[in-house]
């Protein structure tokens, strides 16, 4: 898997960068519009993620060649500004999703897997972690052969999850990416503790042998 | 009062005193004239009647002429010696016109050649003085209000003309709000002072609107610069993490430190949204269908909250859907429930109505708010540990200002926000 990372901010990119190969990941990165757009129009990425504001042109206009370039590259644009209009504007010139700085590296990997995932896969997006198996289509959760029923903030959390299989995952970075806008009381997190025991409690009596394990003081892990 | 009117009235009352002050004096002074001219006339005739008698005595038993009697009346010796002339008002009845006449009197005495002694009474018919002094009132009366009404007249006129550039400058400052561009200062006056103030009106109007733009600018520059360090710290955090040689303790320290860069991103991020709203970059609206995303909203929030056991209660009587921003409509909703979440204490309730005119939110709570300050950005309840950004109800009143909305808050025993919705165009009534 190939990534190319447009963004002019140095120590934003090369943190991007470094997360990513940890991820196995094979990554290129641009630090401005002349070095994206000649990357693009060399070699074939799998996905590419694009600052909207680049020394020497707009992110968007590397995104209208891409397009113009017929690339079959999936595009995550990586904004400061966190304008709906925006978003809007970058998702209708064909960016597959959007991310507001400053995000968590947790979110960013997960929505680069979907993307990845969407392409890749022939009609199965399933995820499969052991015994465990995700599908985030039909919001379906099986372990084994047996259906496990998980209530909506469940299904969301238990994805967050085995979208960042092993990787220690802050608090606030989980109950943002499920809960979104609604929670920005920063200290009371207690609500999250409470849904992810009940999940854990599910995974645990359908004998799932990933296990979600509590970090005191930062967060879980999904540890397969 | 205004000014025109204020002035005009003090000048009027000035001109009404001094006026009439000028109109007695002047009154009385011909008064006296007038009655001086009369006793001078009456002591002409004696002179004139007493050079006559003594030529002729025979005349001492006349007393009649037509406009002036006069009577000789003899007396004695020691009479004469003390005697002092007089005059005084007096009236005689007249037979052939069958009513009393007003008549000035003059007793005097003389001596005759013989060396015997009368004593003269002159009257003199004041009919014309009386009517000359009434004419003289009549005259000043008319005067005084004739002149009166002209000075106030003339007064108000150039008043009005003199203060004509005021009026425009104040008219012009009237319509002046701030974030809108400075209208153009149409007020050419020859009057050196109201040139002046036109200037420094102007100049002040726009240096002021400068400075506002700049600090609306400022904050919102100052936001979207903080975003990039703040993405890095969070990822190198995140980074550190996931180091393999970090300690329980380590990690601990670094989820402290997630949590508060939690609180600075989300205060950046809502210091952003208000000076977004402020500068009215959410124009776009369409219909949103509130009670829905009360409910979501609602729901969303018993489930963050579900720890605190707050019982929550929607009514909806409205169910209509508005022409609003959608984005704006999500925080306005978000951040009113929000707030009602955060400080009700654990088992309380939190109701919300929502009818045609209003969009209400009641939780409970035991002291009243200051309504003064709960709008405030950064305004806290010093007394409470408080997990809030201090912005929620502030970006609340600042999307409620930017679509004109009045926002009350009351004390009733719960805590009481309401949002007067009526004013946002409705779109179809939905089931």
């Amino acid at each position: 898997m190939k990534i190319l990372v447009v963004e002019d901010e140095d120590a934003l990119r090369d943190m991007v960068c470094e997360s990513l190969r940890k991820e196995k990941y094979t990554v290129e990165s641009a630090p401005d519009y002349q070095t994206a757009l000649s990357k693009i129009q060399e070699y074939d990425y799998d996905c590419v993620l694009l600052d909207v504001m680049l020394p020497g042109g707009s992110g968007l206009a590397i995104l209208s060649a891409l397009k113009r370039l017929r690339k079959q590259e999936r595009v995550i644009i990586l904004s400061a500004k966190d304008s709906v209009d925006d978003k809007i504007k970058g998702l209708d010139m064909g960016a597959d999703d959007y991310l507001a700085k400053p995000f968590h590296l947790a979110e960013l990997h997960a929505r680069i897997k979907s993307l990845l995932r969407r392409k890749n896969a022939q009609g199965d997006t399933s995820i499969v972690l052991e015994n465990l198996v995700v599908y985030p289509d039909k919001r379906q959760v099986m372990v084994g052969e047996q259906e496990i029923q998980l209530n909506r903030k469940e299904f969301d959390l238990l994805y967050y999850f085995v979208s960042n299989p092993n990787r220690l995952i802050n608090k606030t970075s989980l109950a943002e990416s499920v809960w979104g806008d609604h929670i920005d009381q920063a200290d009371s997190l207690d609500f999250l503790y409470s849904q992810v025991k009940n999940l854990r409690k599910k995974l645990k009596q359908a004998g799932a042998v990933p296990e979600i394990k509590a970090v005191y003081g930062f967060g879980y892990k999904l540890v397969v | 009062m205004n000014l025109l009117r204020y002035t005009n009235r003090v000048i009027f009352l000035i001109i009404l005193f001094f006026l009439a002050l000028w109109g007695t004096v002047f009154y009385f002074l011909v008064l006296h004239e007038v009655m001086d001219e009369t006793d001078d006339a009456l002591n002409n005739t004696r002179e004139i009647l007493i050079g006559k008698v003594l030529h002729n005595p025979e005349l001492l038993h006349t007393n009649d002429s037509i406009m002036q009697r006069h009577r000789f009346r003899p007396i004695t010796a020691e009479e004469a010696e003390n005697y002092r002339e007089t005059y005084f008002d007096s009236s005689v009845y007249i037979q052939t016109e069958n009513e009393f006449e007003p008549v000035r009197v003059m007793k005097s005495c003389f001596r005759t050649a013989d060396g015997a002694y009368y004593e003269l009474t002159l009257m003199n018919s004041t009919l014309e003085r009386d009517d000359l002094i009434r004419a003289i009132w009549w005259a000043l009366v008319v005067l005084y209000v004739v002149l009166l009404l002209c000075t106030t007249l003339g007064v108000y006129a150039s008043l009005k003309r003199v203060f004509r550039p005021l009026h425009r400058l104040v008219f012009w400052l009237q319509q002046m709000t701030p974030g809108k561009p400075v209208p153009d200062l149409e007020n050419d006056t020859s009057i050196n002072e109201f040139r002046i103030l036109n200037d420094a009106a102007l100049d002040m109007a726009r240096r002021a609107e400068s400075v506002y733009r700049e600090q609306k600018q400022f904050t919102e520059n100052a936001s979207h610069e903080l975003q990039t360090p703040l993405a890095i710290i969070r990822g190198k955090l995140e980074l550190l993490s996931e180091s393999e040689d970090i300690t329980e303790k380590q990690l601990e320290y670094v989820g402290d430190m997630f949590t508060a860069l939690n609180r600075v991103v989300q205060l950046n991020k809502s210091l952003l949204l208000l000076s977004r709203i402020n500068n009215g970059q959410f124009i776009d609206a369409s219909p949103v269908n509130l009670a829905q995303m009360i409910a979501d909203i609602l729901e969303i929030m018993d489930e963050i909250y579900e720890a605190k056991n707050i019982k929550t209660h929607f009514e909806n009587t409205g169910a209509c859907s508005v022409l609003i921003n959608e984005s704006l409509a999500h925080v306005l909703v978000n951040n009113l429930l929000k707030n009602a979440m955060v400080h009700t204490p654990a088992g309380g309730k939190v109701e919300v109505e929502l009818t045609r005119e209003w969009l209400v939110v009641r939780n409970s709570g035991e002291v009243p708010l200051d309504p003064e300050l709960i709008f405030r950005r950064f305004y806290h309840d010093r007394s409470k540990t408080t997990e809030s950004t201090g912005l929620g109800l502030a970006l609340v009143k600042s999307i409620a200002d930017f679509y004109h909305l009045p926002l009350l808050y009351k004390y009733e025993g719960m805590h009481v926000f309401m949002l007067k919705i009526i004013n946002l165009e409705k779109c179809g009534v939905n089931s």
